[in-house]
């Protein structure tokens, strides 16, 4: 759990709604609940994404769902350094904001 | 259309364009441009407007680009046509095209391009606020000579500004939103990845706002001058510590993946990122975790997204960020003179490509100036022929001017040795307009009879006779070649112009006395060697001397003849009886020597090739005394490596080969001559392969014999000096040393005198 959860709140008010939060622990769901969004892929767009898992895989995920020129907040850990993860498709074809809002330090295995 | 009837379309298509011979990927490019084309004028058809044509740049494989005709119509409602003047080059995105790099993988054919300047041809419903030659700049413009493009596209270009800058507008367009979505405050040190012409526009609309401190980050010092002529208060290379830099804002812009972490070291912990170089490749994840540990933001800079922004807001950002950017230019708030960068040739796109490739150029844009207007937009009527390249491109045939044979001057010629070769001179004399065979002499009075009976004049029974002044000007000897050098000094003694028969001499030393001879007589000597007189050979030395080859490379020659045992003691005809071609002594060698010498002096005469290093093999027939087949490897000054090989007996006598390669083209002379070059010279299209003339109706000797007349009679130096010989000879005389002593040999230089026109004597 990070102790920054206003830091995250911060930045997802740079994005406008519809917001989506991804996964599936406690931060997810303490976001959710200050966010009022229920859990799930409801919008086929958000204009805005909160991950919170922190994987590679879910944040090249949140890329995708998120509508052009949205933003990702990425309020999870760093992700592993030992992938690889695709800035063009998405990021900076659609013009997309990632904002890195989560806690410094150890990457997720 | 549904696919039946497009099937149905396309297979006529294909027919009519393999009856116009076009064939394979040429029938495929013509078939996509005859498509093109028809498109165009149904819409011209059906707006009632005039069709344009002009001229693209299709990369029309990997690795192959080149100009191609097209059209358009006229501009319609709410378009304007614009005959382009310049059109930018976006060095880092069509280098990453050219060499398919990630995310930059077009499929060919495709014309590449992205914005230009030029001039208003025409504007639909009452010009949409353009005037007809007034000056505009083209967002989203492809590499062409002419375009109709929606007038939303088109910026007028303020009066003063040059067309090449304003050329640059699509690039300034993606740099400035970049900038915008930087978000730089007045004071805020900001951080330019990339000194290339995104980066560097993108550093100088930042400047505009009124950045803090400046810091360029490039990979090389190479644009360290221009990034602090705009105003960079410190310019870094990639491997320099960044920690210091503590950008508020950093722009990246390369697209090279490793570069954000150039970026994010550069960038202050809660900074701003924003990716305006398009990433060539996945980026490591290790990278976006530091930026996460930094707690950066990354905000994506593509131009297709003003496209969404616009949607959403209405307005138009793209337009706005076009007028911004001419008007720092009329202001004169913006210098991007180096960013237009120098002048390339449209009619060129392969070499440009390939410099770009190479890192060669930096900043660029094609001067469609260079084309003459029916190339670059020609108003025609959609019922007129379609304009398509050629399917097979040939170089038209020079008119060879040639002297009548009226009452005028002539040389007279005595011919000395009637044999095989004799009397092909004695019939090119008799066609010559400026010459002609005064006296035949051979020891076989027969023979003399013959030639004088096909070539005119009268025989003479003895050699003195022959080379009597009073009687002949010049002499040409056609007799065996241990007899060359004795017969040049008594021809020069008596005053006479000489022609001799190729080659020279027997070996270098008589040779060499040959030309001495001559020149202490003060008379004109040359060397037959007539095949330069071929259209096809003359057309290739012209094309390699207007710069078609570049370097050269290479050269490779296979010499194939299937000589029957008649012609060692009669020659071919059988006219003459004699087994000289079979002495070492005096023929001088076999294959090599007796018919090798035509291509060795091609290689002077077309590529300059002079020879530095040969090593060489032969054979001979059982018992015979010179060689039957050879096979040279040859190191060129300059560099350029050939192989040679000739073969006597090569049953049935398969047609030879001869070509010619270096850094910009290749030449082919046999078979079927051709070129291929990367450059635009005169009529030859650039990176196609262009037939040359077929060969002149008149013989190549009658020609060789006439140019030698005027130049004698003119008091000019002959075309085909006998110093040219003498260089063939050392070539020859080389080739026999390395294999006499079984390894390569060096070949010195020629004298300065031997070879004038290189040594400047």
């Amino acid at each position: 759990m990070p102790d920054s959860l206003e830091d995250v709140l911060a930045a997802v008010a740079a994005g406008e709604p519809p917001i989506e939060v991804s996964g599936g622990g406690e931060l997810a769901q303490r976001l959710r609940e200050r966010l009022g969004v229920s859990g799930g892929a409801s919008e086929a767009h958000p204009r805005t994404v909160v991950e919170t898992t922190g994987t590679v895989a879910e944040v090249q995920r949140a890329l995708e769902r998120v509508d052009d020129l949205g933003t990702v907040v990425l309020a999870g850990a760093p992700v592993a350094p030992d992938s690889t993860i695709d800035l063009y498709a998405d990021a900076h074809v659609r013009g997309l904001t990632v904002i890195a809002a989560g806690p410094a330090g150890e990457a997720r295995a | 259309m549904d696919p039946r009837a497009r099937r149905l379309v396309t297979s006529g298509i294909d027919r009519a364009l393999a009856a116009l011979d076009y064939r394979g990927a040429d029938l495929e490019l013509a078939r996509a441009d005859a498509i093109d084309s028809a498109r165009s004028r149904l819409r011209a058809v059906r707006q009632g407007t005039a069709i344009v044509r002009g001229s693209r740049i299709v990369v029309t494989a990997r690795g192959h680009a080149e100009l191609r005709p097209f059209e358009r119509p006229l501009a319609g409602a709410g378009e304007v046509t614009v005959e382009v003047l310049a059109s930018a080059v976006s060095a880092g995105t069509e280098r990453a095209q050219w060499l398919r790099l990630p995310n930059a993988q077009l499929d060919p054919p495709y014309t590449p391009g992205y914005s230009g300047a030029g001039r208003v041809l025409a504007g639909g419903d009452g010009g949409a606020g353009f005037e007809a030659g007034s000056l505009v700049a083209v967002a989203r413009l492809p590499h062409a000579s002419v375009v109709t493009v929606p007038t939303e596209w088109a910026t007028p270009v303020p009066d003063g500004v040059d067309v090449a800058e304003a050329a640059l507008v699509y690039l300034a367009i993606i740099s400035g939103y970049g900038v915008e979505r930087a978000q730089i405050g007045r004071g805020d040190p900001l951080c330019v990845v990339g000194a290339g012409p995104i980066g560097a526009l993108a550093h100088r609309l930042a400047t505009l706002r009124h950045p803090g401190r400046v810091t360029v980050v490039a990979s090389s010092r190479r644009r360290e001058a221009a990034a602090r002529e705009a105003g960079a208060d410190e310019f870094l290379t990639a491997g320099e510590d960044l920690d210091h830099v503590q950008a508020s804002t950093v722009i990246e812009a390369t697209g090279d993946p490793a570069a954000l972490s150039v970026a994010v070291a550069a960038a202050r912990p809660g900074g701003r990122i924003v990716l305006l170089g398009s990433p060539r490749g996945a980026t490591p994840s290790a990278i976006l975790a530091d930026a996460q540990s930094k707690r950066l933001c990354l905000a994506g800079a593509h131009v297709s997204a003003l496209a969404v922004q616009a949607r959403r807001t209405g307005g138009d950002p793209i337009q706005a960020l076009a007028r911004s950017f001419l008007a720092g230019l009329a202001q004169g708030g913006l210098a991007v003179a180096d960013l237009a960068g120098e002048p390339l040739d449209p009619r060129e796109p392969q070499l440009a490509y390939r410099r770009l490739a190479r890192g060669e150029i930096a900043a660029a844009h094609f001067d469609w100036s260079r084309l003459a207007q029916a190339q670059r937009a020609a108003r025609r009527s959609p019922a007129s022929r379609p304009a398509l390249a050629p399917a097979r491109p040939r170089l038209r045939a020079p008119t060879q001017s040639r002297p009548a044979r009226d009452g005028g001057r002539r040389l007279r010629f005595a011919l000395i040795g009637c044999g095989d070769v004799g009397m092909h001179n004695a019939r090119a004399l008799a066609g010559a307009g400026n010459a002609e065979l005064a006296i035949s002499h051979d020891p076989v009075q027969a023979l003399a009879a013959a030639t004088a009976a096909e070539g005119g004049g009268a025989v003479a029974a003895s050699l003195d006779e022959a080379l009597d002044p009073e009687r002949v000007d010049a002499v040409c000897l056609c007799v065996p070649h241990d007899l060359h050098t004795p017969l040049v000094e008594a021809a020069a003694q008596a005053g006479l112009q000489i022609v001799v028969e190729k080659p020279l001499a027997n070996d270098l030393v008589e040779a060499r006395r040959a030309v001495d001879a001559a020149r202490r007589a003060g008379v004109a000597f040359s060397v037959c060697f007539p095949y330069r007189y071929e259209r096809p050979m003359e057309a290739a030395a012209a094309l390699a001397r207007g710069g078609a080859l570049g370097a050269l490379g290479g050269a490779a020659v296979v010499f194939h003849a299937d000589k029957p045992e008649s012609y060692w003691v009669g020659g071919f005809s059988g006219r003459a009886h004699s087994d000289w071609r079979s002495s070492r002594a005096r023929a001088g060698g076999g294959v090599l020597i007796m018919n090798l010498t035509h291509y060795l002096d091609f290689l002077w005469f077309v590529a300059r090739a002079e020879p530095e290093r040969i090593a060489a093999v032969s054979r001979s027939r059982p018992g015979a005394e010179v060689e039957d087949s050879i096979a040279l490897t040859v190191e060129f000054r300059g560099g350029a490596l050939g192989s040679i090989v000739g073969s006597a007996s090569t049953r049935g006598a398969p047609g030879s080969r001869f070509e010619l390669w270096g850094e910009l083209g290749t030449l082919r002379l046999e078979p079927d001559p051709a070129v291929y070059t990367e450059r635009a010279i005169g009529e030859v299209p650039a990176a196609r392969w262009c037939a040359l003339p077929p060969p002149s109706p008149a013989d190549p000797r009658t020609l060789y014999f006439e140019r030698f007349a005027a130049a004698v009679m003119e008091g000019r130096p002959v075309e085909v000096p006998a110093t040219d010989g003498l260089a063939v000879q050392a070539f020859v005389d080389a080739a026999y040393r390395a294999i006499d002593e079984d390894g390569p040999v060096t070949v010195a230089p020629p004298e300065a005198s031997e070879r004038p026109e290189l040594r400047g004597a």
